[in-house]
Parts: C-alpha cells; structure tokens; sequence
C-alpha cells in the first residue's frame, strides 16, 4: 500500500511537472501574464508530491518490507534501523529518488523565498519544470523504485558490513545537495537568455543558488574523503578515482562561475561567460552521472549499470545541455554597455583564475574520457592514473593560489605596476628559499613540495592582509556585507591550508612496520611502543584481538592506542579496527595486523603498523571552512534580501 | 564563425562521442575460451619480474584484477578469502595501479586470501586485457582456457554458481582425462 502511494506521488509529479514546464510555452504563444506565475504554486505542490513519494520508499526501508524489489535487493531483516533508512540511497533507484527530492526541495525554496525579480524567478521555475519531467520520466520508466515482488519473499539479500559506514549516512545527500543546486542557476541561465537579460540583478538573485551548492559539493568532497582516509587508512584521501574525478568537475567549473558572478553581481562584466559556466557546471553534474551509471566506465562507485539508463541520461543531457548551448548561440544577450575587462585589474586576475579553473576540468576530463575514446579510435589503450594528473593537474593548480592572494588585495578597475610589485615582494623570497633548498636536495618531490608550501605561505599572508584591510573598512559596512566579506578571506585561508596540508602529508609522511614479538618493546624511529596488554574475546558475531599500546616519543609518553583485530567468522573476513591519535600537528595511526607477506593457510605472524602523518587535520578544516565560508555567504544573501524588503 | 557557437559544436561532438562509445565498445576484453593473454608482471617484493606471466595449466585458477584503493574490492574480499579456502583453485590477485606500500597495508589489513599477488606497474597488463576497472575477474580452466570473465565485484549471492562452476572445471578435466587415457 504505502510503495503504490510513492508511485501514486511520482506519476501526479510527473504530469505537474510536465504542466510546470508547459507554461513557458503557453506563455509564449498567447502571452497571459498571470499565467508563469502558475509555475510557483506548481513547484511548492511538486516538492510535497516528492516529499511523499520519498517518505514512502524511507518507511517501506525502515518496515523491511521486501515485497518491494528495491528494499529486497538492498536491505536485511538484521540491519540496524540507522543502516535500513542509510541504505535507501545506497542503491540506483533510491539516490535517484534523493536527486528528484533535493531539486523539488531548491524549488520550493525557490517558490519561497521571493526575490525582487518575479518574473525571472518563474520563469526559471518553469525550466525547472521541464528538468523534473525529464527527470521522472527517467525514474518511473529505468529506475522504478516501487516495483513489487511477488511472492513476498522473507528475507532481504543485502548485509554487507562495509556498507554500514555512518559516512555513507551524509556522504552521499550532501554531495547531491551540490550536484543537484547548480540546476537552479541553470535554470536561471535559460531564464535570462530566454529574456535577453543577464544583468547584476540577475547575478545577485543567483548568487546565493551558486554558494549554497559550493558549500554542499565541498563538504560532499570532503565527507568522502575523510571516508576514505578513516576506512582505507593508509594515509591516502584522494585516488584520482574516476567517480572522484567527476566530483571534482563541477566544483572546479563551479568554483570559477561563483567568481565570475561576483564580477557581474559588482562590475556587469562577463555576462555571457558566467552563462556559459552556468550551463556548463550543471552540465559537469549530469555527465558525471552519466558516467556513473552508464557503466561506460567501472570504478570505485559500481552501480548496477543498465545501458538503456546511459541511453537516457544521454538524450536527456542532449535536450538539456544542447538545448541551453542552442539558446547561448542563437539567441545572444544584447550588446553590453561597459567595456571588456582590463587583465590588470581585480576582474582581469578572476578571469584568468576562471582560465585555469576550466582549464584543470578539462584536464581531468580528457582523463576520464580518454580510455573511452581510445578504445572507440581503435588506438592503444593507455590507462590514465595519479602521473597525469600530478604532471598535468597540479602545475596548474599552483598559481591559483598566487591569483587567489593577489586578487582581494588589488583594485576591481585598473591597478598599476607599482601596485602589483608592492604585493609581489613577499613571493620573491619565499619562492627564493624553495628553490635553493631545492637546489640543495635535489628531488623532484620535494621541490614540488617546496613551492607548494611556498605558495602556500605567501597565500596567509595574502589573507592576512586582507583581513586586516577589512578590519579598517569594517566600521563602513553593513553587517552582513562584513560577514560575506570575511567568508572570502576564511574560503582563501582554508585553500592556504588546504594546500600546507598536501604539501606536508605527501611531503613528510613517514610509515614504520615491524613484526610483534612478545616482551619487547618496538622501536619505530623516534617512537617507542611498549605492549601494555593483550586480550582475546568473543563478541557477538566476531572474535576479536585488541593490543594496547603506550607509545613514547623519546622520554615522553604520548598516549595509549588500542587497534583491533577483528574476524567475523560466518561472512569469513578479517577486518582491523585502528586506533587514531590526532593533534593539530599530526596523526598517529596504529593498526595491527597480518604481517606481510604470509598468504592464508599458514599461521600468519602479527605484525604493527605505524603512521605519522604531519598535517592530516589542516584538510580536514580548510574542507570545514571553506564549506562554512560558502554558507555564511548563502545566509548574507538571504538574510540582506529580507532587510531590504523591510526597509 | 560566431565564438558564440563554438560550445554547442563542441558539445554535439561530445554527445556523439559518447554515443558511439556506448553502442560499439570493442571489447579488448580476451574472448571465451581462449588463453589469457601472457602480461608482463611485477611481484609484489618489486624485485622479481615476469614479462610474460600467465597462471599455471593443469590448474583450475581464478585471476582477479584489484587495487587496495578499491572500495568494491574491498567489498569482494570475504568471497575472495572464502574461495582461497578451496586448495584445488588458484588464485591470483593482480594489482592495477597501486603502489607497494599500500598493497602491503591493504593485505595486512584484510588478510591475504591471494596465491600469488602480482603487480601491474605499467598498466600493459591491464591493456592487454581491456580492463576496464577493478574489480574485475577470470575463471580459467586447467586446460588454460577462460571459462568466466566477471566485470565488477564478486558478489555473496554469486558465490554458489561460482562455486558449482569451480566444481563442474575441476570435474571436466578427470572426464577428458578418461576419455583420452
């Protein structure tokens, strides 16, 4: 009963979908005014619609009722409820359904709160009608979340422990919560187009539909990777994963359009290219999906692939993307009054930092499209790992940071050359001192390394200057244009931090292994671990070994870890549970285990694991940050939005 | 020609691009009962190399593509550890683009369930397949022939055909093996 209420939700959201989207083009024929207001009242009842259809796929998960394909396929009687209700989106079907809520949910948001531009704002809800439509109709015809099984069967076939991570509990609907916003400043985009007007208006109704995404996609990014570092555990946080890959594509696209807007938002510049990156990251978001699902490319993320859902998705980014790039190139905006943007100039530093931004997507696209297209080609195939991306990806990434310290502390219009060698001075050295200790080791790495730190450094400083540069103006300045204006500096100190920590994790990282030996103390480097106690017990369906150990460094203990060993007999699998000691400085990681080398059958030997990676926790917070940055910004919006109307 | 167009040419290339990718896929992959193709293979110490491995005749063996940065492969390892329960299958684990040090923590961590654990440095072993992710897996027979190519994770639910497959190639050689004593 409650699956054919979610199906009953879906097909009446469906045709009101279908109804949203048609009223642009009756809008268009016969021109009623009242009518594209319609389009409000229309996404509110779609979001409920969504709302249901979604409540009922989480209440047949929670109820176990395996009369639904769905639940049977991804659900066991035994799982805890948290697990039951997490796995509604650990499938296809279901995260499709999360995809369909979330944009239903940006509309009503969008339905909401007003903005002074009416007839843009429904305009662009229409569009977003035609996005739903396509989006459901994918859903109930490839994806149908309520199919039922019949004869009931009794139990579920799914109970993986792996899958039973807290971090696939908000992994996942954050990461969504990105992909799926930037459709909204799509949709504004065709909205603007479809009335020859992309203006700083237009800019400053999108702008919080640009940041709240950001600030999910980043979070997202961040959520997994910490998934990675916790779960996999030997120091690594990004693979160059094509699945992680296509993350990264629209929140680099993303990244440069939220910079560009702010030049349109302030200066009315770049009004075609901030269209362009519009599309384009909504475009990143759907490809990436295509991708995914096509099952063009395996990886990390395997979802059951059906190459009739890749023919879908690409007809539907065909109409989309197509559509949106037909409307850029046939219906251009008019002529703009001000003049093209000088290179020495704040907007001529945002637009070459857009440059590299795309210019790095590209790279990483080229990298997951390339096996595909190689193979089409009939030429060798090449797999395309970290040494690209490391020769190609990081190069230019590296002068972001210089652009991201020098923009904020240079003029928005023109600035001299005396100006900018003022700001430059600081950089001379420090690169100077990386690139003599460069000289002096020799190695290629750690010459990367050093230049990143240095970058890195002059970036603080950067910001350092600009918050102090802010602290002056601050008296001068509405409340909220304050905050908005330090998030800027906070989202460019969380990049300087972001990148000290890449630079001191890959740079400084040190791993120690040895075999256990019973009544010795081990000594790792500089560390020391002394075997406080060992325990063998049997829990409920494991066994479990745990060891604590005191670990000194020199003299000084630091702290007491006790990693586990655990064997879960009846699915036959050994897993170990480290132990973790972070500081701000950086994390000890101890794990026991196997050691090396001896394959089953003969009486594995325990072995110890350490790791000491220096500056594990500086990315964990420059994700944080940054995130928090891009929200502080969506709320500045809103809430200056709100007390201007009162005023 | 208008700049204004250049996105929308270079997309409808794209779009085309990817269509024809999804409809002809020729797959590198070696076909059904032909031998795998021998790969040059570097063991996991680094310091032996094989240019040409293939796994053992006279053995039914499994060869499985992994990598330790695979969550799928992760996912695949208890019904991994559970056919190396079997002494009359081979199995060998075949590292795509890893490094030593993670390998070495991977298997540590999650027991090693692997006869033999190769890496694959270069890649050319996994272009020499048409490997298109990890996990990926083949079944071969003890004449040396593929008998199953599994594309993603071996799944619990798999298991038991699995198995019954395993069975059935370690039968068919004694049948052979009467039929032409």
């Amino acid at each position: 009963m409650i699956a054919e209420l979610g199906q009953l939700c879906l097909c009446t959201a469906f045709m009101l979908a279908c109804l949203q989207a048609s009223t642009l083009l009756l809008h268009r024929l016969w021109r009623p005014h009242a009518l594209l207001a319609w389009a409000r009242p229309m996404a509110v009842c779609y979001a409920m619609l969504l709302t249901g259809a979604f409540a009922a796929l989480l209440v047949s998960y929670a109820q176990s009722d395996f009369s639904v394909m769905n639940v049977l396929l991804n659900s066991h009687r035994d799982k805890p409820l948290l697990y039951k209700i997490v796995g509604t989106w650990g499938n296809h079907e279901g995260s499709m359904l999360l995809w369909a809520w979330i944009i239903g949910a940006y509309g009503f948001a969008l339905a909401f709160l007003r903005t002074s531009e009416r007839a843009l704002t429904h305009r662009a809800l229409a569009v977003m009608g035609g996005l739903n439509a396509g989006l459901l109709a994918f859903i109930l015809l490839t994806s149908n979340p309520f199919l039922r099984v019949w004869p009931m069967p009794a139990e579920g076939e799914d109970l993986n422990p792996l899958l039973q991570d807290i971090g696939l509990a908000f992994h996942p609907p954050t990461l969504y919560v990105g992909y799926v916003g930037f459709a909204v400043v799509f949709c504004f985009a065709i909205a603007g187009l479809m009335e020859r007007r992309i203006d700083r208006n237009w800019a400053r109704t999108v702008h919080p539909y640009i940041m709240l995404p950001w600030s999910a996609l980043t979070l997202g990014i961040g959520a997994g990777s910490w998934w990675a570092y916790r779960e996999l555990g030997w120091g690594g946080w990004w693979f160059w994963d094509p699945v992680e890959n296509v993350s990264l594509l629209p929140w680099l696209t993303g990244t440069a359009l939220l910079h560009a807007n702010m030049v349109l938002a302030r200066r009315g510049q770049l009004a075609g290219w901030v269209v362009l990156l519009a599309i384009l990251t909504f475009s990143m978001a759907l490809i990436g999906t295509f991708i995914v699902r096509s099952g063009l490319i395996t990886s990390v993320h395997a979802f059951a692939s059906d190459p009739a859902r890749g023919v879908f998705i690409l007809g539907y980014i065909a109409l989309t993307t197509g559509g949106a790039l037909a409307l850029y190139a046939f219906r251009p905006l008019a002529q703009q009054p001000s003049s093209p943007p000088a290179l020495a100039s704040r907007t001529g530093l945002i637009l070459l930092g857009n440059m590299l931004l795309v210019a790095s997507a590209a790279t990483v696209l080229l990298a997951i499209l390339y096996p595909v297209f190689s193979q089409l080609l009939g030429a060798p195939e090449v797999s395309v790992g970290a040494p690209y991306f490391n020769r190609t990806f990081l190069p230019m990434s590296a002068p972001l940071l210089v652009l991201a310290a020098l923009a904020p502390l240079l003029p928005w219009d023109r600035f001299s050359v005396a100006q900018l060698r003022a700001r430059l001075r600081l950089l001379a050295p420090s690169l100077g001192a990386a690139a003599l200790v460069t000289l002096a080791v020799a190695d290629a790495q750690w010459a990367l390394m050093l230049v990143g730190a240095a970058f890195s450094a002059w970036l603080f400083w950067g910001t350092a200057a600009a918050l102090q540069r802010a602290m002056r103006a601050r008296a001068s300045q509405h409340g909220w244009a304050w905050r908005r204006q330090l998030a800027g500096i906070v989202a460019h100190a969380a990049l300087a931090l972001f990148a000290a920590g890449i630079a001191a994790t890959s740079l400084l990282k040190e791993t120690y292994e040895a075999p256990l030996i019973a009544g010795q103390d081990l000594q790792l480097g500089a560390f020391t671990l002394q075997l406080v106690k060992a325990t063998r017990t049997t829990e409920a369906n494991y066994e479990v070994r745990r060891a604590t150990f005191r670990l000194r460094e020199g003299n000084r203990t630091l702290t007491e870890l006790t990693p586990e060993l655990r064997y879960y007999p009846v699915r036959r699998m050994q897993t170990t549970e480290a132990a973790l000691h972070s500081t701000p400085w950086r994390d000890l990681y101890l794990a026991i285990g196997d050691a090396p080398g001896s394959p089953e059958g003969d009486a594995p030997r325990l072995g110890v694991r350490l790791y000491v990676t220096p500056g594990q926790q500086w990315l964990w917070i420059a994700f944080i940050l940054a995130a928090i940055s891009g929200a502080v910004v969506t709320l500045a919006a809103f809430a200056q939005r709100l007390t201007e109307r009162h005023a | 020609m208008r700049s204004q167009n250049l996105p929308l040419i270079a997309f409808f290339c794209l779009t085309i691009g990817l269509w024809a990718a999804m409809q002809y896929q020729p797959s590198r992959a070696p076909a059904m009962a032909t031998p795998l193709p021998p790969m040059p293979l570097q063991a996991l110490d680094g310091e032996t190399r094989n240019d040409a491995w293939s796994p053992d005749s006279g053995r039914v063996s499994i060869v499985n593509f992994f990598a330790s940065w695979c969550t799928p492969c992760r996912a695949e390892h208890p019904q991994l550890k559970a056919l190396s329960a079997r002494k009359d299958v081979a199995l060998h684990g075949i590292a795509w683009n890893d490094t030593a040090p993670h390998l070495t923590a991977f298997l540590e961590k999650y027991g090693n369930p692997y006869d033999s654990v190769w890496r694959d440095d270069t890649g050319k072993a996994a272009i020499s397949v048409g490997l298109r992710g990890v996990p990926e897996s083949y079944v071969i027979g003890r004449d040396g022939k593929i008998r199953l190519h599994i594309r993603g994770a071996i799944s619990p639910t798999m298991l038991p055909e699995l198995e019954a497959l395993l069975d059935t190639l370690q039968r068919e050689e004694i049948d052979d093996a009467t039929a032409h004593p």
